[in-house]
């Protein structure tokens, strides 16, 4: 129905009608024009990673959004909408600021230690070496639920690996475990699976963002809800969780476990919903 | 076998028991489909339309589901422009359903007007004084955006995300859902009301004209008030229906409270309208016209009892209950003011409809009425059976209640 249209006659009614109509049809087409070259542009910058981070972080239950002063005690139940992101937080500027809860004392954005272990709640760690690069390793409990993988995908030397991005994988049967990077960089050199140890990374200066992980106090408390967790995860429908009487994980949960939802598990533990 | 597919942690039936729950939907739907071949075959011969009841089952269908599946646009403009965000854990739901609703009446209206191929003569050739060609513009305009908000969702699948394409559009496509959510209530807004412009501008049918205010007579606003009022009460009935089959706490309670809150709310704004408009028709329009309301009521089948159950039963019955803090708790009340609703506003689409082209408006008419043929049954049970289908599949394979994993009682053993 344009002017060239035999019906068209240039008139109020015909103008009216077909402008807002066509405005409307030209909000839409150019709104969904402006998403396509939106993406484009992000897949170019190559920001899938960060993208991948965001959405990922949106579809988390409140469980697995606790806020890293939920552990310190300086406020508890604290759920984070932030994508962990401390170091841009302003409520962590200011709990840090006043020095945490009771459980960590003292904490300021200081550069780890040689030999000290951070950590991220998608269970992968990272470890400052002397030399400013840092193993990127799975904590404990992931490696005891996975067991003994199939198969383990870890970035090659050269790769630039992106804080919240997958960036290794763990494959055992159909389930796959998929890790996120704890932090920005390139790989350097690969590691071993089973000596605990992905992969090593050499951070971009001022893009590492080493203060969205836990530092050894916080994810004390932090590994102790997870253990809580996954016994809710593996007890029986309906039960209550008991409390738990200490002991080691076993080796291989998911073969002492097999009837529980692993993908679920894995899911919640690698924050991947 | 589709474990894959599913959503993380979501306990869903077996595909075996999966597929036995769709085989009835795929029969109805292949019924359907057989009967829309012979009708795009031969005509509407095999129908029991007439020249006096031009519109029949399939318009009646259209005009109620629209009503029922304005449920998307109102939630997606409380949720994105009125920030109120109790309402996501219902939005994929009410965009489905949407998506549903006006595919399926944009599906009947293609086999009731036929002649597919030419279907684009309605936007070459518009006719701009015909409500109806707002309708079209509206409907396919918002058909589109429908499937656009509805793009996201299935995006979403797990099985899609690993790839970087489909992810990042989502995530862009979310970011600017807000204008969608602004268009699709421009132009449902606008729709809803011309539907029922169409039947108040009809001067030739007094059961039906209405004055109103400029270009738009009352039940221009009748229809958007009643659409949006059912529109809420449909969804929840729908999530409850899902929650009910599946055996899951899909959204937190208040969220029902809520949709019923707003449909009592709206439902009661509409039956005092309603009641206003009857009155006004009756001692004024009417009147005015050399007709007297009785006149209208005196047949069997459309007695004064029509009014009734219209005005108080399916208006401010449901309005009441609705209303009413300590029933909006009780979910027995709560379902039973919603389904009054819906069928209060389906009720006032048939009777728009059939009780208009029944009665007779000339000394030398007679009354008639209309039974609908199998292939126009068989139609209509074909698109239900299609909605019902799109949605099961959505319900399996998508992740539609964001809070359902959390509301589960044990997330144990599978």
């Amino acid at each position: 129905m344009l002017p060239s249209a035999y019906e068209f006659h240039w008139d109020a009614g015909h103008l009216v009608f077909l402008g807002i109509f066509y405005g409307v049809l030209m909000v839409v087409l150019a709104t969904l024009a402006r998403a396509a070259i939106r993406s484009r542009r992000d897949l170019r910058r190559r920001r899938e990673g960060d993208i991948a981070w965001h959405e990922a972080f949106a579809d988390l239950t409140e469980e697995r959004r606790h806020c890293r002063h939920a552990f310190d005690g300086a406020a508890s139940g604290r759920v984070c909408d932030h994508g962990f992101a401390c170091d841009t937080c302003a409520g962590h500027a200011r709990l840090a600021a006043a020095g945490g809860g009771d459980v960590v004392v003292a904490r300021g954005p200081r550069a780890p230690r040689a030999g000290e272990r951070l950590h991220h709640r998608g269970h992968t760690w990272v470890e400052a070496r002397a030399d400013g690069t840092f193993d990127v390793g799975v904590d404990d409990i992931l490696r005891s639920c996975v067991g003994r993988p199939d198969r383990v995908t870890v970035p090659g030397p050269g790769e630039r690996v992106q804080a919240g991005a997958p960036a290794a994988e763990l494959q055992r049967g159909r389930l796959r475990a998929r890790l996120v990077a704890p932090l920005t960089g390139t790989v350097v050199a690969t590691g071993d699976y089973e000596g605990g140890r992905l992969y090593r990374v050499r951070p971009l200066d001022g893009e590492c963002r080493l203060e969205n992980l836990l530092r050894p106090a916080e994810a004390q408390v932090w590994r102790l809800r997870e253990l809580e967790m996954l016994q809710a995860r593996l007890g029986a429908p309906g039960a209550a969780t008991a409390l738990a009487d200490g002991g080691e994980l076993v080796a291989d949960l998911m073969r002492a476990c097999p009837a529980a939802d692993w993908d679920a598990i894995i899911g919640d533990l690698c924050l991947e919903p | 076998m589709d474990h894959h597919l599913i959503p993380r942690g979501l306990d869903r039936a077996p595909l075996s028991r999966f597929l036995l729950w769709l085989l009835p939907w795929l029969a109805l739907s292949v019924w359907g489909g057989w009967a829309a071949v012979a009708l795009f075959r031969d005509g509407l011969y095999h129908t029991n339309m007439d020249n006096r009841f031009a519109f029949g089952l399939w318009i009646i269908f259209d005009l109620a589901v629209i009503a029922l599946g304005a449920g998307a646009f109102f939630l997606g403009f409380l949720t994105y422009l009125m920030r109120r965000h109790e309402f996501r854990q219902v939005l994929n739901t009410a965009v489905i359903v949407g998506f549903v609703c006006y595919s399926g009446a944009i599906a009947t209206l293609a086999i009731d007007v036929g002649q597919p191929i030419r279907a684009w003569f309605a936007f070459w050739h518009a006719n701009v004084h015909s409500m109806l060609t707002e309708v079209t513009f509206c409907i396919t305009c918002y058909l589109v955006v429908l499937a656009i908000e509805y793009l996201p969702i299935v995006l979403k699948n797990r099985s899609l995300r690993p790839v970087k394409g489909a992810l990042v559009l989502e995530a862009n496509l979310h970011r600017l859902m807000i204008v969608f959510a602004g268009v699709g209530a421009f132009l449902s807004f606008f729709h809803q009301g011309s539907l029922g412009g169409m039947f108040g501008v009809l001067n030739g049918r007094p059961f039906a004209f209405r004055e109103g205010v400029g270009i738009w007579p009352s039940t221009f606003f009748l229809f958007i008030l009643s659409a949006i009022a059912a529109g809420p009460s449909f969804i929840m009935l729908i999530v409850m229906t899902v929650s009910r089959l599946s055996g899951k706490r899909l959204v937190d309670q208040f969220v029902y409270a809520r949709l019923g809150r707003i449909s009592g709310i709206l439902m009661a704004a509409y039956a005092l309208a309603k009641l206003a408009d009857t009155v006004v028709w009756i001692f004024v329009t009417l009147p005015g016209l050399g007709f007297d309301a009785a006149e209208f009521y005196r047949h069997e089948l459309f007695g004064t009892w029509v009014l009734f159950l219209e005005l108080t039963v399916f208006g401010l019955l449901p309005a009441t209950i609705l209303l009413n803090r300590r029933r909006l708790e009780d979910r027995r009340w709560l379902v039973a003011g919603a389904v009054l609703t819906c069928l209060g506003v389906s009720f006032n689409r048939f009777v728009f409809t059939l009780q208009t082209l029944s009665v007779p408006t000339m000394s030398f008419d007679r009354f008639m009425i209309y039974w609908p043929s199998w292939q126009e049954w068989a139609v209509v049970a074909g698109v239900v059976a299609y909605g019902v289908l799109l949605y099961s599949f959505s319900f399996r394979y998508l992740n539609l209640f964001p809070r359902e994993r959390e509301l589960q009682p044990t997330v144990g053993r599978s």
